[in-house]
């Protein structure tokens, strides 16, 4: 009877053969000063152009008995931890009115792993003048994006492209990384068929 | 357009230049939403600025760049229709901008987000809302200078 690990595992299967296509190469994923910012790849444009993902380990599955090892996690979202942690420690006269807070670093933390559990990558993490994040996943001729605030309301935020009008949706986080889940993914469609 | 308060009063085509963080632009180069504070956007008035680089002399050293906006082009109200048929709509938000000199910086005003009717800041209660207000703004927000 399978356990958790291989249920982890088989989604896992789903997501490398997703982000293989999509993601350039580990070296790729900078952090930089302020701004957690993989550089090779922006839009669904570009995507294509890159060869595999060599964030996710291979999977080790050793004989058709199934014996199979947990799969470790892309290095991205351990750096996408770490920003959080920077912006859990920003000084509360950083420039603007508020710092993010503990619920909207909890909450970001969770929708990061939600959607890298569903195959999309982090785009950026970036702090809201007064207070909460804004968790990006693309940001050029679409945008895609959720608005996390202080105090725990969660939008999404989505344009299909340049001079198209955006959607503002407030949902609860469950129906948010779904929604946002869905409108990356009829992204990658139309790329795809174009 | 929006309202307005104090002295001299802002031209339509008067610029309003915003200091932004790196975090706020975009890798598009464009001024992301994260940009816009609802309590209250400082920005310096075109009137007082001889070169937008010159707002970056005034503001915090983590400041990298300067957006601008004419005060004609803010948004004079910001709604968000009812999510489902029949739902209440969020209250509206007005945008009010103020004339309000700091004494290390005359050029010093603020965008707010105002009630109808009333001049004090009001952070909305909608998220959509919050967000919408978000959009708008930084979206006619162009950035004209980075170092």
């Amino acid at each position: 009877m399978p356990g958790k690990d291989a249920i982890r595992v088989s989604a896992f299967v789903s997501v490398a053969a997703t982000t293989s296509l999509l993601l350039s190469p580990s070296s790729s994923a900078t952090p930089t000063s302020g701004l957690y910012r993989p550089t090779g790849w922006a839009s669904s444009a570009n995507r294509s152009q890159g060869p595999g993902v060599l964030e996710l380990a291979p999977m080790s599955i050793q004989s058709s008995a199934q014996t199979i090892h947990p799969i470790e996690p892309p290095a991205w979202l351990a750096q996408a931890k770490e920003r959080l942690g920077v912006l859990g420690h920003l000084p509360v006269n950083w420039g603007c009115s508020e710092k993010p807070s503990e619920l909207a670093l909890s909450v970001t933390w969770s929708i990061v792993q939600s959607m890298e559990r569903r195959g999309h990558r982090l785009l950026a993490i970036a702090p809201m003048a007064d207070g909460g994040i804004a968790i990006i996943y693309a940001e050029d001729v679409q945008s895609a994006h959720f608005d996390v605030y202080n105090e725990g309301g969660i939008v999404v935020v989505t344009r299909a492209g340049r001079g198209a009008p955006a959607q503002y949706v407030d949902l609860p986080e469950v129906e948010a990384v779904a929604e946002l889940s869905r409108f990356l993914e009829h992204d990658d469609d139309a790329a795809s068929a174009g | 357009m929006p309202r307005q308060q104090g002295d001299p009063a802002f031209a339509d085509d008067e610029q309003l230049y915003r200091r932004l963080h790196e975090d706020w632009i975009g890798i598009d180069g464009r001024v992301r939403t994260t940009a816009i504070d609802l309590q209250g956007t400082s920005v310096d008035r075109g009137l007082f600025v001889g070169e937008p680089s010159d707002c970056l002399t005034r503001g915090d050293p983590d400041e990298v760049a300067v957006a601008v906006i004419a005060f004609g082009d803010i948004p004079a109200r910001f709604e968000v229709p009812p999510e489902k048929p029949g739902a209440p709509a969020a209250k509206p938000y007005d945008s009010v901008v103020v004339y309000k000199p700091l004494s290390n910086n005359v050029a010093h005003s603020e965008i707010r987000f105002c009630r109808p009717g009333e001049t004090e800041n009001s952070k909305p209660s909608s998220p959509a809302l919050k967000s919408q207000i978000r959009g708008l703004l930084a979206e006619r927000l162009r950035v004209v200078y980075r170092r």
